[in-house]
């Protein structure tokens, strides 16, 4: 009984050996050190004033870690502020900015009749392109209306 | 028959005189081992007395793991007279060998090339070494401890440089890139204690006497305590980078 039980404990204590050298290392020691730096780095980027609501704040600083503190001196800072601007937005009809309407609005009186033909979708294109984007057949009928008084 | 008994008996005495002479069988391992941990401790009270100059640098993108990268690189070279050796140990079943050198010096040219009044004040290291690298495990990951130890201290007593990349989104800050970067001379750094755990990771704590530094070093140290102690640790398996392969 003591012979076959020998192997079995030898066997067991060799796994449990192994199996604990396979938490020794680093790992633990690098995820600490990454939840230090970010704490660093924010308390470095809290200290710079006009932090924007969003942007990008690039920064370089002087360090000098203490006990229990740090002392922070800020020697460049580059701030983008990503600005959203507030505007009333009425969902249903569109027109383009043309020379009548600079502004881009939509007023009562206008007669969108016209752009019917243009959706939504053409919110991207350039006067130019609207210029030449009525339906060909229409410019055609107007062609042959003329040569027909002609 | 009788052949064979004498020659069985011969063979007895033969292996009762080689058991009885273990000189026969010694070499230079222990030697080389007993020397190579002399000059290790010489290295680290080089480093004490005369200092080191250490760059380190530290990134993290996103603040994920995988991304980090840490590199620490440490120089000295110095002259030093007068080094004894206290404590010579050798362990025969390790071929570990540990070795505390020692030295007292009234002044010293330090790495940054200030005259340093030491007022015989007696440094002492310890140094580690073997020449079997099944063995070496333990001994890299108290230098990696060193090591870290050193880049603690300089943090504390220099200071480190920051940059980073951050994202403000409604006032929330996301850290893009964060690096540290540490380049500096440190002298005059003593070592209180090294420990291994269970699992073989080492650990080291140091320090510098702000008072004696700022002394000696003739620069006035920002620190309320008397000593800055530090922690260095080393680890005896990357299993982080086995993690991220992973």
């Amino acid at each position: 009984m003591r012979i076959i039980n020998l192997p079995v404990i030898m066997c067991v204590f060799t796994l449990v050996l192994i199996d604990s050298l396979s938490w020794a290392g680093n790992e633990e020691i690098i995820e600490e050190q990454i939840q230090k730096l970010d704490a660093l780095n924010k308390e470095a980027v809290e200290q710079v004033p006009g932090i924007p609501e969003n942007g990008k704040i690039n920064l370089k600083a002087h360090v000098i870690q203490m006990e229990g503190a740090v002392d922070i001196t800020i020697l460049q800072k580059k701030i983008e502020a990503i600005e959203t601007k507030n505007a009333t937005i009425s969902l249903g009809r569109y027109q383009q900015k043309t020379a009548e309407n600079e502004e881009g609005n939509i007023d009562p009186g206008d007669n969108l009749k016209e752009d019917k033909g243009i959706n939504e979708k053409n919110v991207s294109i350039d006067n130019s392109q609207q210029k030449t984007s009525p339906p060909d057949r229409r410019q055609k009928a107007e062609n042959e209306n003329k040569n027909e008084n002609d | 028959m009788k052949i064979r008994t004498k020659m069985i008996k011969s063979l007895i005495v033969l292996t009762f005189i080689i058991s009885l002479s273990p000189s026969l069988f010694a070499g230079n391992k222990k030697i080389m081992t007993v020397q190579a941990a002399k000059v290790i401790a010489e290295r680290a009270l080089v480093e004490s007395v005369y200092g080191l100059k250490l760059r380190a640098t530290e990134s993290v993108i996103d603040m994920v793991a995988a991304s980090f990268q840490a590199n620490t690189e440490s120089k000295t070279s110095a002259m030093i007279n007068g080094i004894k050796f206290e404590d010579v140990n050798y362990d025969e079943k390790t071929d570990i060998a540990q070795v505390t050198a020692t030295v007292s010096l009234e002044s010293i040219e330090n790495i940054d090339g200030n005259v340093l009044d030491l007022r015989n004040k007696v440094f002492r290291r310890v140094g580690f070494a073997t020449s079997t690298p099944s063995m070496a495990g333990q001994l890299k990951a108290l230098r990696a401890a060193e090591l870290d130890a050193y880049m603690r201290l300089i943090k504390r007593v220099v200071g480190f440089k920051l940059e980073s990349e951050t994202t403000v989104n409604n006032f929330i800050l996301t850290s893009d890139v964060v690096k540290t970067k540490v380049m500096a001379t440190l002298s005059l750094a003593e070592l209180v204690k090294y420990d291994w755990d269970e699992l073989g990771d080492a650990s080291v704590v140091m320090s510098i006497n702000v008072k004696d530094a700022s002394d000696i070093l003739g620069v006035n140290i920002v620190e309320t305590d008397e000593f800055i102690v530090v922690e260095g640790q080393g680890a005896l398996q990357d299993d982080f980078k086995l993690a991220a392969e992973q």
